[in-house]
Order: structure tokens, then sequence, then C-alpha cells
């Protein structure tokens, strides 16, 4: 016979599977319904009660690759943006935060916390001043000008996370490279840099999720040429007689690279997530 | 200061002005003048009259009460759900390591199609909530119909992608505890509820407050959510203030105006967070 305490062990085993489980159920059942959608026919989508066992068709994800919509370009334009966007801010942002690290100059501190504080700032802030810019110089719906301007969120990241990267590499290491004759520049690159390399790949992933989720920018700042998918897919969904299953397709198209990119960087989730607002 | 130094901070101090001094005073020198969205010169200046108009503008009011209730009640539910999940999947056992995986796909979702798949998921005329709510024999309403239910909708939403963010941290925060107190406080005879709220909840304090505050201040960012479910409606009943200051930007293309709803919004936001930080040095939350 089991004791009193055994029972109630086992009891409280079986109760926390279930609330595990219903956890389970609430995280993921609204995105299985709606991959259900992108997988049925209009018709089919309707149905009510809706069949959970079903023949999935892929019309609409054809649909969005041949249809009338020119969603590959949308599409390229976002991979294109976000990666020419993430690069330029790493070039700029890894060196600028080595010294930010290094040396100690007046207004060292001055800058840091504005980097901090304009990653804070709604975007409605900047999204007008860059609104007029574009159009007085005929930057609106540029890929280019995309690709600056998401160095208002990129460059801003990539200066205050790497900071904290280049703060945990001790001195030591390039004071040994000053003493065998390295220059500056030289100490950097061939002794600091290849210990920030986590760094800057991890910093580099989460430019990417950042410039490839962007909607604000890419909504009032691009108009057909220079658009991005998520613009694209909120446009489908903006239509009067909206085909839920396209929009559902290209909202999971336009899920699936991210997912990819998080999986990377599953590590570094937590630091990068808070922008470097705090270190461990 | 290394003569590197000012070839590597240079290029970067120069677009940080570019794109966000220059702006931030365009933005301040603009609120003080008529500027409109299709002229692209200066506006004349007419002093105080956007911030006067702006006390009185019902609309704006209406938008800052929708940035605060979304804001509090989502950061409170996320708060609450993000504790009790991480608790939940702080020891392991079954299935526990692949949901500490599997939580966490809502967060990562772009915010743009969570906007979708919740607009959808409540859409009365497709098999998604409404059905499910039937199942239990419930009538659900026509969530985007009216004001309540399509905040009520928002704030769902809003919740379920970024409880796993206030869990992942919480969880992190829980796994770096120290042992000690819990083993002595067994040998003391204490129960679950009393470590509960004697060690682990004093203990997590900080960092508590600190996520409390960080998902506050991103919370007053909200848009493309709404943007996507709503786009304010019905009528503006649930625009937030970000929404308010774009319709005025880019549907009734008054910048100068525009630019004083920036500004009073950066007002209030500098006051929740100077608050916050003053009441976290109070009480040594915040070093």
């Amino acid at each position: 016979m089991m004791s009193r305490h055994v029972v109630a062990r086992k009891a409280r085993a079986v109760l926390r599977l279930f609330l595990i489980l219903a956890v389970l159920v609430v995280s993921l059942f609204p995105i299985y319904w709606f991959a259900t959608i992108s997988l049925k026919s209009q018709k089919e989508a309707f149905k009510t009660p809706p069949d959970w066992i079903f023949v999935p068709t892929f019309e609409h994800y054809q649909g969005l690759f041949t249809g009338q919509v020119d969603f590959p370009l949308y599409f390229a334009n976002s991979i294109l943006i976000a990666f020419a966007s993430t690069a330029l801010a790493l070039v700029i942002g890894v060196s600028a935060a080595y010294s930010l690290s290094r040396a100690h100059f007046r207004g060292r501190n001055g800058i840091l916390v504005s980097v901090l504080a304009s990653r804070m700032v709604p975007p409605m802030l900047f999204v007008i001043p860059y609104y007029l810019f574009f159009a007085k110089y005929g930057l609106i719906d540029t890929r280019i000008g995309l690709i600056v301007v998401f160095l208002q969120f990129n460059l801003t990241l990539a200066i205050w996370s790497m900071r904290a990267f280049f703060d945990d590499i001790p001195l030591d290491l390039e004071e040994a490279a000053y003493i065998d004759g390295a220059s500056d520049l030289q100490a950097f690159v061939r002794v600091v840099l290849p210990l920030a390399t986590p760094g800057m790949a991890a910093t580099a992933v989460l430019c990417l999720i950042l410039s490839w989720n962007n909607f604000v920018y890419a909504l009032l700042l691009t108009q057909s040429k220079a658009m991005t998918a998520p613009v694209a897919v909120v446009i489908f969904a903006s239509h009067e007689a909206a085909e839920w299953g396209i929009v559902a397709a290209g909202a999971i198209v336009l899920t699936v690279p991210v997912i990819f990119f998080v999986f990377l960087v599953r590590r570094y989730l937590v630091v990068g997530l808070l922008g470097g607002a705090i270190k461990e | 200061m290394r003569r590197i130094d000012y070839l590597f901070v240079t290029p970067a101090l120069l677009i940080l002005i570019v794109l966000i001094v220059i702006p931030f005073l365009t933005v301040f020198e603009q609120s003080f003048t008529d500027a409109d969205t299709f002229t692209f010169e200066r506006g004349d200046w007419v002093g105080a009259a956007n911030y006067s108009r702006l006390i009185k503008d019902q609309r704006f009011w209406n938008s800052i009460q929708v940035t605060l209730l979304l804001s509090i009640s989502t950061v409170v539910l996320q708060m609450l759900f993000g504790f009790a999940l991480a608790l939940l999947l702080w020891k392991p056992g079954h299935l526990v390591g692949l949901a500490r995986g599997l939580v966490l796909v809502p967060m990562v979702l772009p915010p743009v199609v969570v906007g979708i798949l919740w607009r959808m998921f409540f859409q009365p005329t497709l098999p998604g909530v409404n059905y499910l709510l039937q199942l239990i024999g419930i009538a659900g309403p026509d969530w985007f119909g009216n004001t309540w239910s399509a905040l009520a909708a928002i704030i769902l939403a809003t919740t379920w992608q970024w409880t796993p963010f206030v869990f992942l941290l919480l969880l992190a925060g829980l796994q770096a505890l120290p042992i000690s107190p819990y083993e002595s406080a067994t040998i003391d005879g204490a129960g679950a509820l009393q470590k509960f709220g004697y060690i682990t909840l004093p203990l997590l304090r900080r960092i508590l407050v600190f996520v409390a505050i960080y998902r506050l201040v991103e919370s007053f960012r909200i848009f493309p959510i709404v943007y996507v479910m709503t786009s304010g409606g019905p009528g503006s009943t649930t625009e937030p203030v970000n929404f308010y200051i774009w319709i005025q930007a880019f549907n009734a293309y008054k910048m100068g105006y525009a630019g004083a709803l920036v500004m009073a919004t950066l007002i209030l936001l500098g006051l929740v967070a100077g608050i916050m930080i003053i009441y976290g040095k109070r009480s040594e939350v915040i070093a």
C-alpha cells in the first residue's frame, strides 16, 4: 500500500503535467489553427465545424509566388535590406563599440546613455522627420533609403551589445600584443576581433531579426519597388475581400526565416533581446 | 584617446547625429509651427498653439488612456503568467525541457504576424475563437465591432506574444538562485508556500521589477498589432497614442501638430520612467 505522502506527490506530478500540456496548447494551438487556414481552400477555411484532418492544398503558397502581387520581389527586398543594414551596422558599430569600451574621453557616457535612450523612444518620433527628408530628396521607395534608416535601431543595438562583449575581454591580451610591437589597429584586428566573433555573430542575427520584423519605417517609406514582405502581407490582409488563405500563407513564409535566425542564437537570446540593457 | 579611436567613433557619431539628434530637433522645432506634410517648407511659427490645442484634444487624451490601459494591463498579465510559467517549468520533470523551448515560439513571431493571426482567430466568420466558445456554450461577440471586446482582443494577443519573454528572464533568475536558503528552510520545516514567500520572492524582487519596467517601456511602442487588428477602430476608441500621431502626421497631414503630440508623449514617457526609477532607487531595487 502506498503511503499518503507518495500519493500526494504523484497527484502533484500529474497536475503539473496537465498544466504543462495546457500551457503548450495555449501557446501553440493558435499557430496550428493559423497554419491550417493557409493550407485550406477559401471555402474549406470558412467551414464550421472545421475539419482538423484534411487534405492540404498548397494553392495559397503557389499563389504567393505566381500571383499578380510581386511577393518574390518584396521577399527579396526584405532579405537584401536586412543583410545590407546589418552589415553596415556591424562595420561601423563594432569598431565604435571597441573604442567606447577602451578609450575614456569626455562625453563617452553621454554617447552611451543617448544610444540606450534612443532605443526606448517610440519610433513615431523618427518616422516623421525621416519621411520629410525622404520626400524632399527623392528617397521614398528606395532600398538604399531603408537600409540607412534601419541603422537607427541596428547601429544602436550593435554599439550597445558589442560594448558589453568588449568590456568582458581582458586588456592584458592587447598589452601583450603591444609589447610584441603591434599597432593599435593590428591589436584590434588580430587579437580582439577573433575573441569577439561569437558576440558579433549574435549581434548580427539580432540586427537581422529587427530589420526583418520592422513594420513602421517600411510601411511609410516604401510604396512598391522597395516594399518589404511584412508590409506586403499586411496589405494583402487589408483588401476588402481578404483571401485569408493567401494572407496566412504570406505570414507563415514571413515567419520561417525568423525562426531559423532565432534557432541560431538561442544561447544569446536573453542578453540580445534586452539589447544589452543589463549585463549578466 | 588614441588616433584609432577618432577613426572608429567618428563615423558612428555622425550617423547617430543624422538619424537621431537632427530628427529629434526637427520635430521639436516643427511642433511650434503649422508645417504640413505636403510642402516641405518649415511652416510658420505659431508659438505654443499646437500645445494648447493638444491639451483640449479629447482624441489625444483618449489615445493616452488607451495606451496606459493596454500597457498596464498587458504588463500585469505578462508578469503574472510569465512568473507562474517560470515556476511551473523551474524544476526538471516530464516534458519540461521540451516545453521550455516550445513556449517561446509566440515571442519570436514578427509582430505583424501575431496581429494577423489573432485578427483571423477572432474573426467571427472563421471557425476560430467564437467556434471554440460555442463548443462550451458561449455565444462569442463580434470582437472588433465594439470597443471593449476589441481592446480585450488586443490585450490577449499582446499578452500571448510577450508572456514567453517574461518567462525566459524569470526562469534565468530562478535558475541562478542559491540552493542553501532552501536547504535550511527545509530543515526548519518550511512548506512550499513559505519558501516561495520568504525566499524566492525577495531574492527575485530586483529582476521582477526590472522586467516589469522594461516591458512597460517597450509596450508604449505598441503599433503594428493595433494597426493590423483594429486600425484604432471602432471609431478611434482603441487607438493608442502612436497610432494617433500617425493619423495626424500622415492622414491629416498636420506635421506641426503631430510633432507636438510626439513631444507630449515623450514627456509623459519620461515622467513614467522617472517615477519608476526614483521608486526603484529608493527601494534599492535598481542599482
